[in-house]
């Protein structure tokens, strides 16, 4: 084994949560709304399915694989040379998301609060932070993102501030357009979900297997519960206009007012928002780190934090030239790339090794058989 | 003794032992001859006295002492009369004789030059008879030493006042009176090529995890050092992380606060000279908690740990919090607020991140001037401080108010951190925080904050998470950590490394008017 | 301006490497080939104008063009 750590299956829960939901709960919302408009608090659950059905695939081939992560299984599943195929796919895949993430989270810095700084600063500490916790191993980031998860989650606890500028006239007509609007909407939030995939490269270090999968479904229901929670939040608070917001929540939040004094809590949530989207970056970092290490056969993945750091930095330019392509990415490519790499490939890796198995022990009923 | 000093060490290991510890030498027969090599050995050492006589006027004795370090009083009587001024027969020589004629209860047949050499240094005179290969170790030592006192570092209000001192005997027995189970095992052991300083490793058998014992005895074992003066030697040996800001090993001066750390399972390492014992595996809260927090009622002791969480975070970040708001993010402060510190800093000349700069490092200035200085100069320091940091600094249009309001609370929070040690550290760290804050603003905090918690997450005392119990989280040890559950609840012992002996008391001993309380 | 990133990548790929050298050095020969070769290989990758080529990003755009139209 690689990674000598063990986290528990709570702190994998949490992980995956801050994973799949810190960069999602601020762009999500917008591309959501401007697809579902009105019914766009219908959109989460529908992704939630994406996200349950990727949970389960990685679990079954977790249970036909313990103690190995997807980049090393593909090779037994599918043979050596298509397997190590299947393996870089994956890893490039993450180290494309990670470069993007790492890059739409400045960008966000960049545009909403420190203007003047220069972008290439903005990513370069937060890589360099990156790189310190990676190299510290996934016990460290299980830590953390379990000491991070209650503080992520105190921005909700301001949306009764706001009540007094909630309409609840804004929910209806519901259904207007039928389903197929809030369907639409789906399609972002469940490329989103279908970064549960990630559970594949954790599941093998948690202490507590048995309880790994209820505590991923567990991140996919409180994703959901979220995303549902706050697009009622801003849907209540800015009506149909959500659409023409590239980060409604940033914007409703800029409603706070609570006696001339609390006001302008947007910094707070942006303070807040960077310790979860640490933590993602950290575990698509990790995550690239400790599958090239496995596809490579080293014998530490420490060694390879600082070049896929370096990476990463690089493919934050690459991967995301500028502001509008990156958003064409995500509303348009994502959706499709996303859930394609991480779960209709897995459910392919999967169903051949079902048959495998199968055809295994028909084989073996067959020599048995024979030997009688 | 130039260039390297453990190339020194090693090259003259041999030799030192030679010339100053003669290993397992046994003595001789002849005493003239065992005088002769202890004269040798002691050359130049005005304060050894040999004193030779002969007892019952017959037989040739020697006795050998270091002034000042036993007791001469008890010797004449007990020791030097009875010897002199019996009647001679031959009948002293037989076993038991001696132990008949002199009435002391610490006695020790010792055979060896080194064990002579060994019990003199401690203070014991060792008597030296003609045609006997063995000398007596007199347990007559006497010192001076401190009082036993209230410790100044760590005061409370209510709570014992004894403080440990410097003489390692009376420390261990300061903890004996408290823990009188036989369970209470003290290992003892000698560090320092030179200085031979008495080390003892004190736990409690059947509630440590015998693997931390194991694992604290080789880490000790490791230790090849001229000399021990103060526990810190001990503690920057065999910590996990030598290159951290945060003290892995808690250092008390506080018999209670051992004793409750030595009931729920860790080891404390007491150290001959110093009245500051070490106690490992530590965590980061323990170095937060106060023994006060188990004497006063339950509800107060969590409100005051909630009151020294909320400083200690704001001794880390407020002067960071403050540039940061001064230089980038003027919209996160109420408009009028901000109209108020804008006029404040109007006439000040430096931008916020080197005028807190400034302040904050006078601020440590003063504060370990005053540590330094003597009492009777005390009172000048104040008055000075009190100027730089005040009024008159706001005055003079150096610095604003509220930038002397944020030094104040900061030192203030400061030193609610009841281990003054831990204290220091997270004061030193506020530095590179606010370096952080005055180059990206409110993103530099949130960036110094992650690296802290990542560093504390990653870092470990003897093997044990210095975040546990929250990072990893163990719920059931959340009722010592983020409020100070009342003792009827607190069943079981927090979980170190292993699980040797979870219980602590009998479940369900809440008191009540059915309950052991007043049923009338 | 080109050569300020040229000199600055140059200098992080020392930097990265005379930094995890001496760890490195008690590793497998492999360990060690595969570090340089991936160091190599982004500070090939840092010298070319990389926003203003097209990357992955570009490439899974277009692979995934015909499904962009559900959500025109």
């Amino acid at each position: 084994m690689l990674e000598k750590g063990k986290i528990s299956a709570s702190q994998m829960g949490m992980m995956l949560f801050l994973a799949v939901v810190a960069s999602g709960v601020m762009s999500i919302p917008g591309i959501t709304g401007k697809y579902a408009h009105n019914d766009l608090w219908l959109s989460p659950i529908w992704a939630a399915l994406m996200g349950t059905v990727t949970v389960w695939i990685a679990h079954r081939l977790h249970c036909m694989y313990p103690e190995k992560t997807s980049v090393q299984y593909s090779e037994e599943v599918v043979g050596k040379v298509a397997g190590k195929a299947i393996g870089f796919l994956f890893i490039f895949f993450y180290l494309h998301l990670s470069g993007f993430v790492v890059r739409s989270y400045a960008e966000f810095i960049v545009q909403n609060f420190l203007h003047k700084t220069p972008i290439s600063v903005v990513i370069i500490t937060m890589i360099f932070v990156c790189t310190w916790a990676v190299r510290a191993g996934i016990e460290v980031i299980g830590r953390t993102a379990q000491l991070f998860f209650p503080v992520f989650l105190i921005p909700v606890l301001f949306i009764p501030l706001l009540l007094n500028n909630m309409k609840l006239d804004y929910l209806f007509p519901m259904l207007e357009h039928g389903l197929v609007p809030s369907i639409k909407g789906a399609l972002v939030p469940g490329g989103w979900l279908s970064e549960m995939f990630l559970l594949s490269f954790l599941l093998p270090y948690v202490r507590n297997q048995e309880k790994g999968k209820s505590s991923a479904l567990y991140a996919v229901i409180g994703v959901t519960l979220l995303l549902t929670m706050i697009n009622f939040f801003i849907l209540f608070v800015l009506g149909k206009q959500i659409g023409d917001f590239l980060f409604p929540v940033m914007v409703a939040f800029r409603y706070i007012s609570v006696a001339e004094f609390f006001e302008n809590m947007e910094s707070l949530v942006m303070a807040i928002w960077i310790l979860g989207m640490f933590v993602k970056i950290s575990i698509f970092y990790y995550v690239t780190v400790l599958g090239a290490s496995q596809w490579f056969r080293m014998s530490d993945y420490r060694s390879l934090v600082l070049p896929i750091g370096f990476f990463v930095g690089l493919f934050s330019f690459w991967s995301f030239p500028n502001f509008n392509t990156g958003l064409y990415f995500d509303i348009y490519a994502f959706p499709f790339y996303g859930p394609l790499i991480q779960t209709v490939l897995p459910l392919f890796l999967l169903i051949i090794a079902a048959l495998r198995k199968k055809g295994q022990s028909q084989n073996q009923n067959l020599t048995a058989a024979k030997h009688k | 003794m130039s260039g390297n000093p453990r190339k020194w060490w090693k090259a003259n290991k041999g030799r030192m032992q030679q010339k100053h510890v003669p290993s397992h030498t046994p003595l001789e027969k002849n005493i003239a001859r065992n005088e002769e090599i202890l004269r040798t050995l002691y050359t130049n050492c005005s304060d050894v006295v040999f004193r030779s006589f002969l007892i019952f006027g017959t037989t040739p004795a020697l006795i050998i002492y270091i002034d000042g370090l036993a007791n001469i009083e008890e010797m004449d009587a007990r020791v030097l009369a009875p010897l002199m001024q019996g009647r001679g027969n031959t009948e002293w020589r037989t076993e038991d004789f001696l132990q008949k004629v002199i009435p002391i209860s610490k006695w020790q047949e010792i055979c060896s030059l080194e064990e002579c050499v060994e019990s003199i240094a401690s203070g014991y005179p060792v008597l030296l008879i003609d045609q006997q290969e063995k000398a007596i170790s007199i347990g007559l030592a006497k010192w001076e030493k401190r009082n036993v006192e209230e410790p100044v570092a760590e005061g409370v209000v209510r709570g014992p006042r004894e403080g440990f001192t410097e003489s390692i005997t009376v420390n261990t027995s300061l903890l004996r009176r408290l823990i009188k189970t036989p369970a209470l095992k003290m290992e003892r052991r000698e560090i320092g090529g030179y200085t031979k300083t008495c080390i003892i490793v004190t736990y409690i058998e059947g509630l440590v995890e015998p693997s931390l014992v194991t694992e604290v005895n080789s880490r000790l074992s490791r230790i090849e050092i001229d000399g021990i003066l103060e526990s810190g030697y001990i503690e920057e040996l065999i910590e996990d992380q030598p290159s951290s800001p945060f003290p892995q090993i808690l250092s008390t001066e506080r018999p209670d606060v051992v004793c409750g750390n030595l009931l729920e399972g860790r080891i404390a390492i007491l150290v001959d000279g110093t009245p500051f014992v070490l106690i490992a595996p530590t965590t980061l809260f323990s170095l937060l908690q106060s023994s006060e927090d188990y004497y006063q009622r339950s509800l107060a002791s969590t409100a005051i740990r909630w009151l020294r969480y909320f400083f200690t975070a704001m001794s880390f970040v407020l002067p960071s919090l403050y540039v940061a708001l001064i230089t980038y993010h003027h919209e996160m402060v109420p408009t009028s607020l901000l109209i108020s510190m804008a006029s404040s800093r109007e006439a000040v000349p430096f931008p916020a991140l080197v005028e807190a700069m400034i302040m904050e490092v006078t601020f440590e200035a003063l504060r370990e001037a005053g540590v330094r200085l003597p009492k009777q100069v005390g009172a000048a320091v104040n008055i000075v401080g009190a100027l730089v940091i005040g009024q008159a600094a706001v005055q003079a249009g150096l610095v604003s108010a509220p930038m002397v309001i944020v030094v104040a609370i900061t030192g203030i929070a400061s030193f609610m951190i009841p281990h003054y040690i831990a204290g220091i550290s997270i004061r030193l760290l506020r530095f590179p925080m606010m370096l952080l804050a005055g180059t990206l603003g409110l993103l530099g905090i949130m960036l110094g904050v992650i690296m802290a918690v990542v560093h504390l997450c990653s870092l470990r005392s003897l093997g044990v998470p210095y975040l546990s119990p929250v990072g990893p989280l163990r719920v059931q040890e959340l009722k010592d950590t983020l409020v100070r559950a009342p003792w009827w609840m607190m069943d079981t012992r927090p979980k170190l490394l292993g699980e040797a002996n979870p219980h602590r008391q009998a479940p369900g001993m809440k008191p009540g008017p059915s309950n052991g309380g007043d049923a009338t | 301006m080109r050569w300020g990133v040229v000199l600055s990548m140059t200098v992080l790929a020392v930097v990265l490497i005379g930094y995890e050298w001496p760890r490195l050095k008690k590793q497998p020969r492999k360990d060690k080939l595969v570090f340089l070769s991936l160091i190599l290989i982004a500070w090939t990758l840092s010298l070319f104008d990389l926003p203003n080529i097209p990357g992955p990003t570009t490439m899974v755009q277009t692979l995934f063009k015909p499904f962009a139209i559900l959500l025109e």
